[in-house]
């Protein structure tokens, strides 16, 4: 079985990983523009535009956010159009994201 | 029936500092690696936290890291990242999930390294949104979502808790005050002695105390966090001091009004992969948590699956980067890449510098009351489970009642059935079960871990690509 190149490589190790480009790029929440950085983590360009709040749990529809920022937690779950229902600290802003908070309810 | 040949020599789970230093290692030595990294950029957790340059340059081990990430990337080394394996097989086989595709991986030897994550530190109130762990406070800073006047308070227990308040302080956050459950006294002896052996560790906590104390930051030690409350989203925080027995002094409480809370509790492993594979696991007293079982050249019981960084003890980037190299030696010996006894003086001197590191992060654990001291305190209301919602009293009342097994009581009251299956509650769960048995749960009897690791598509799943190579001359291919 030969086998598949798979083309993501790093060939450039980045500096000062802020993780973002540093551009401002236009998503939509809930329907609503709101501008964040392209490339930063979804639950910090939520956050940083008011939205604390990002689910509400299954058994008493508690107000859940952001807790461990690395994926481990999945408090900061929210469905973003096309994808699913996925973790916003480990989901990069890219222009276009439509994302969709509050609207997980029974996870 | 053909059996399927090996991909790659040495697969390394986990893009910190140990899974780098191991790259490295083994590929000079001329094993065929490959690094898979869950997140976008290769450092781990520590160049995540401090992704700033002149944050690095204060840390030599840190500083170190980001040097040899430039230099796994300029060597050509097969690293991919974005890469999420969710599950592992006895047959040497690892399943990836790559962008739209799965890609399955046989290596002959595994490197699992996969770090730490932040410990749960219960209280009333640790759920609501607002309140964040220092470790996503740190992330964030550069990200903007932390305002620069919002109050914001810092509160847990152990030696991460200061450095992450001096870093939040540096980015012009509004720190109101730093929580440190150890007494005064507790500490100052703990600083007594590391000043003996570990002057620079020491000199650098009475830098950063400096630091807030010029700043104005209220010190708060031998107090902890009893409740958190607010309409729907943190608004204020009650902190008490804690009496002789750790219980909280209510008369002598605080209210703090603050919209964000950063809690740090200290570190615990990532052992899920070692779970999956059925390796043995051990209970660490110390740590107070469960890293799998090594021997003195970090194998665990598999002999084919190698340990180190954190998940081998909880000790920092010097011990991660001093094991991951210790592995690359390691692998490259038991896969017949180079002979022993030209690496036997290297392999030596890096055990001493091992040793040597576990002493130190030993010395600096001891500073601190113990890592699950604070769930001593928490009220039964307190949320144990976040994903089900089981309370601590709830789950008291069971651990009586039960065979005294995790597995028991999760079948009564779902405790680690919900999206994080038990990763952060686990810890909670264990201790609770060691108070009421008298004595720490098995290695062998804690919560089972399934496949899929992680969250998986259907079109992943059903996109397959099988092997991928691990040459080292990839470049422009």
């Amino acid at each position: 079985m030969t086998g598949h190149k798979i083309e993501q490589d790093i060939s450039e190790f980045q500096p000062d990983q802020e993780r973002s480009s540093g551009k401002w790029v236009d998503i939509k929440v809930n329907g609503k523009t709101i501008r964040a950085l392209h490339g930063q983590p979804l639950a910090a360009a939520l956050i940083a535009a008011g939205f604390r709040t990002m689910r509400h749990t299954q058994h008493s529809h508690s107000p859940r956010g952001m807790f461990c920022g690395m994926g481990v937690c999945y408090e900061c779950l929210v469905r973003i159009r096309g994808q699913g229902i996925l973790r916003s600290c480990m989901t990069e802003v890219v222009p276009g994201l439509e994302v969709e908070i509050e609207e997980v309810r029974n996870l | 029936m053909i059996e399927r040949p090996y991909d790659v020599d040495l697969t390394i789970i986990g893009g910190g500092p140990a899974g780098i230093a191991a790259a490295l290692t083994a590929s000079e030595q001329g094993v065929k690696c490959l690094l898979v990294e869950r997140s976008g950029a290769l450092g781990g957790q520590i160049l995540s936290v401090h992704p700033r340059a002149d944050e690095r340059n204060h840390d030599p081990a840190i500083e170190r890291t980001y040097r040899l990430c430039t230099r796994l990337s300029k060597m050509g080394i097969r690293a991919i990242t974005k890469a999420t394996i969710w599950n592992v097989e006895p047959t040497h086989i690892l399943h990836i999930a790559l962008g739209p595709s799965n890609i399955s991986v046989k290596t002959r030897a595994l490197l699992i390294t996969t770090g730490a994550r932040e410990r749960p530190m219960p209280f009333l109130g640790w759920c609501l949104p607002g309140v964040i762990t220092c470790g996503a406070a740190q992330r964030l800073i550069g990200q903007e979502a932390i305002k620069r006047n919002r109050p914001v308070l810092v509160a847990g227990r152990g030696p991460l808790l200061l450095g992450a308040a001096v870093q939040l302080v540096d980015s012009g956050v509004n720190v109101v005050g730093l929580v440190e459950a150890t007494p005064p006294l507790h500490l100052a002896i703990g600083g007594l002695r590391l000043a003996f052996t570990e002057r620079g560790r020491v000199g650098k906590a009475a830098t950063w105390l400096w630091r807030l104390v010029k700043e104005r930051v209220p010190l708060l030690f031998g107090h902890a966090v009893i409740e958190a409350g607010g309409n729907r989203e943190l608004a204020w925080v009650v902190t008490a001091p804690l009496d002789r027995q750790s219980r909280p002094i209510i008369k002598k409480r605080r209210k703090w009004l603050v919209d964000t809370l950063c809690i740090s509790n200290g570190l615990e492993p990532n052992i899920e992969l070692y779970q999956i594979l059925g390796c043995e696991l051990v209970y660490d007293s110390r740590a107070q948590a469960y890293f799998p079982r090594i021997n003195d050249t970090l194998q665990t019981s598999i002999p084919w699956v190698y340990a180190a960084g954190e998940v081998t003890g909880i000790g920092g980037v010097e011990k991660a980067l001093i094991e991951g190299e210790l592995v690359g030696l390691h692998a490259s010996i038991a896969l017949g890449v180079t002979q022993k006894l030209k690496l036997v003086d290297r392999i030596k001197m890096l055990s001493l510098q091992r040793d040597k590191s576990l002493r130190q992060a030993h010395a600096v654990d001891s500073a601190f009351i113990r890592p699950a001291a604070l769930v001593n305190i928490a009220s039964p209301e307190t949320i144990a489970c976040r994903c089900e919602e089981v309370t601590l009293g709830e789950l008291r009342s069971e651990a009586l009642i039960s065979n005294g097994s995790p597995r028991d009581i999760k079948m009564r009251t779902r405790i680690g059935m919900g999206m994080c299956q038990g990763r952060i509650c686990s810890s909670t769960l264990y201790h609770e079960l060691m108070l009421t048995n008298g004595h720490p749960v098995s290695g062998a009897e804690l919560l089972r871990v399934r496949p899929p690791l992680e969250p998986i598509s259907l079109e992943q799943l059903t996109h397959e690509i099988q092997s991928i190579t691990g040459n080292n001359d990839n470049k422009g291919a």
